[in-house]
């Protein structure tokens, strides 16, 4: 296996942890952290696609730093949005979350 | 897929070594001095009683350290409770390893050596955090929440301190950076940007918890914030982790502002450390005679003076250095023999 | 030849660590524990960041998500009590397992084989780029998505505050 298969490989299988994890988890904050799994595949992706072939390597470096602020912004975001749901309803479980079947 | 030779990797293996003789027995001089200096300011001896003058004070602690029974409270999660001390102290090797200590005495070459410092020094509130959670104590949960909350706040207008000396001389590689420096006082980076200093010092007390800023183990309102649970080796890990980031923050400083190991007479790695002791005992000196701040003054001060000053820093380095560029001012500093 | 089984071996741990990190982060009812999982799983990832010979971006994976994403989902954790995720006791019910277990494997299906059926050719050793080139890239041809960013960052931040205010005299 070539380098470029073994790390789309690791970053295959993060998607696949980050979707199982979301999914799976019944609080907001236990979503959150598979979103981050997701979100790291994504960044070791496109960094190993660009830096092992022919692409210009910047592209790929420049693209996973943009990932990385990207989800610095979500998870600052959500954080307040968590927050917010908390004082709301009391839980950050996702099945107290549920004025709309009321 | 190849990163290191063979022989970069036997090198590294021996700085290690060399670097954690260092950490600790660095650990037990810094305490002895901490003691002797707070005596003095507080007009009493300090230690005398084991070793002359009582050097050996802090030798015959480490045993007791050593020997004490390690405890866990009941409830508290095991393994997160053993995972605070252990990354402490994982990241401190790490981060020595690029501090440039002479010409020819830097563990490993690196051309982004500030960024690895700030990266690593990122773990510490981490394991203090993780440290504060496990505990099962609502002291050491307030201590961390404090603690973190602070550096997380400080880490700012320290980064912008770094990014100005980072302008200035157009590298990350801290060697580069002592390089550029030379020997006297009016050639250090602290001659051009007193400011940065000035809120790297004050940034870099808060970010190892040091009086005035040690709300994360205030005494007398938390016992000891996030380690209050700890004991024996587990505490002693986080007493050496929190003196090795006084040396880390120390010797940065030393890099980036003082000049490094450039010196007159001496060598410079004698220059360097003895540049980074006396901001050592600055620290000391500083921490006695001070008392603690509040917590919503240590934020305001951030909030309001540091982050402001910082950023105005910055912007300011970044139009000096574009003005000095331009081609008439150029030519007009270099016929005044200024550049 | 000894130094490209250093660097497998140096993958394998990485992989171990992601994959140990990613487990725990996932199955881990306790959610510090997962959070711990997470921080393996980051920093294995900065690993693999230095093995593909890019510093840089392994230093700012540590800076930014170990330093700061991580410390954020640790104080949400803080402020909404959420430490246990099955405090109830009740434990999840077997079709929702499949089920997830499922969206899991669907996007596996689809892109394990177009990895390994079509690979692409790749170098042995990655070249270091320079972080000059990188920086100018950032200014220069990639400048507006560097400011959108920024802009971005700087709405969430302001979001964040104001969702979160709570006024003291209320």
């Amino acid at each position: 296996m070539s380098p470029l298969v073994l790390y789309h490989l690791v970053a295959v299988l993060l998607l696949a942890f980050g979707i199982l994890g979301l999914t799976r988890r019944r609080t907001l904050v236990g979503m959150l952290i598979s979103v981050e799994l997701m979100l790291n595949g994504a960044g070791l992706s496109i960094a190993a696609s660009s830096i092992l072939t022919e692409a210009d390597p910047v592209v790929g470096q420049i693209g996973t730093l943009f990932v990385m602020g990207l989800a610095a912004a979500e998870a600052t975001i959500l954080l307040a949005v968590i927050v917010v749901i908390y004082r709301r309803f009391g839980s950050t479980r996702t099945s107290d979350l549920n004025t709309l079947q009321e | 897929m190849e990163i290191l030779s063979f022989w970069t990797i036997v090198q590294l293996v021996l700085a290690l070594v060399a670097i954690l003789i260092f950490i600790s027995g660095n650990a037990i001089i810094l305490v002895w001095m901490e003691r002797k200096i707070a005596g003095y300011i507080q007009r009493r001896p300090g230690p005398v009683e084991v070793g002359p003058e009582g050097i050996l004070q802090c030798v015959a602690d480490a045993v007791k350290l050593l020997s004490k029974q390690i405890l866990k409270p009941t409830h508290a999660d095991s393994l997160l409770y053993w995972l605070g001390p252990i990354l402490i102290f994982f990241a401190v090797p790490l981060i020595f390893m690029v501090i440039p200590f002479s010409p020819f005495f830097t563990a490993y070459e690196v051309d982004l050596g500030i960024l690895l410092i700030l990266a690593f020094s990122g773990i510490n509130v981490l394991s203090v955090l993780v440290a504060g959670w496990s505990s099962n104590n609502k002291y050491s949960l307030y201590g961390a929440a404090r603690s973190v909350s602070m550096s997380v706040s400080f880490e700012i207008p320290l980064l912008l301190a770094v990014l100005a000396i980072a302008f200035q001389t157009g590298t990350l590689n801290l060697s580069t950076i002592v390089a550029k420096q030379g020997g006297w006082p009016w050639q250090w980076n602290i001659f051009v940007q007193p400011l940065a200093f000035f809120i790297y010092f004050v940034c870099a007390m808060a970010e190892t918890n040091r009086a005035p800023f040690d709300l994360g183990e205030s005494e007398s309102e938390l016992t000891a914030g996030f380690h209050t649970e700890y004991s024996g080796m587990g505490f002693a890990l986080f007493f050496l982790a929190e003196y090795a980031n006084m040396v880390v923050v120390c010797c940065v400083a030393t890099a980036l502002f003082l000049g490094g190991w450039n010196g007159p007479f001496l060598d410079g790695f004698w220059w360097f450390l003895a540049k980074a002791y006396g901001l050592l005992i600055v620290m000391m000196w500083i921490r006695w005679t001070y008392p603690r701040m509040r917590f919503d003054m240590i934020l305001n001060l951030n909030w309001k003076w540091l982050l402001p000053l910082g950023a105005l820093n910055l912007l300011g380095t970044a139009f000096v250095l574009k003005l000095i560029e331009t081609p008439c001012i150029k030519e007009f500093l270099e016929g005044w023999g200024i550049l | 030849m000894i130094m490209t089984v250093l660097a497998y071996l140096a993958f394998a741990l990485y992989f171990c660590l992601i994959i140990g990190g990613g487990l725990m982060a996932v199955f881990c009812s306790n959610l510090v524990r997962a959070l711990v999982g997470l921080i393996a799983t980051l920093l294995g990832v900065a690993g693999m960041y230095l093995l593909m010979q890019s510093p840089f971006l392994a230093f700012m994976q540590i800076l930014i998500y170990v330093g700061a994403v991580c410390v954020i989902i640790f104080f949400a954790l803080m402020m909404t009590a959420g430490g246990n995720e099955n405090e109830d006791g009740t434990p999840i019910p077997l079709g929702k397992y499949a089920r997830s277990f499922l969206a899991a494997i669907m996007p596996l299906s689809v892109l394990l084989p177009v990895i390994f059926l079509h690979p692409v050719d790749s170098a042995d050793s990655p070249v270091a780029t320079p972080l000059a080139e990188l920086g100018r890239g950032l200014t220069e041809d990639f400048v507006l998505p560097f400011e959108l960013i920024s802009i971005i960052l700087l709405i969430a931040m302001a979001g964040a505050v104001f969702l979160a205010w709570e006024r003291r005299n209320k």
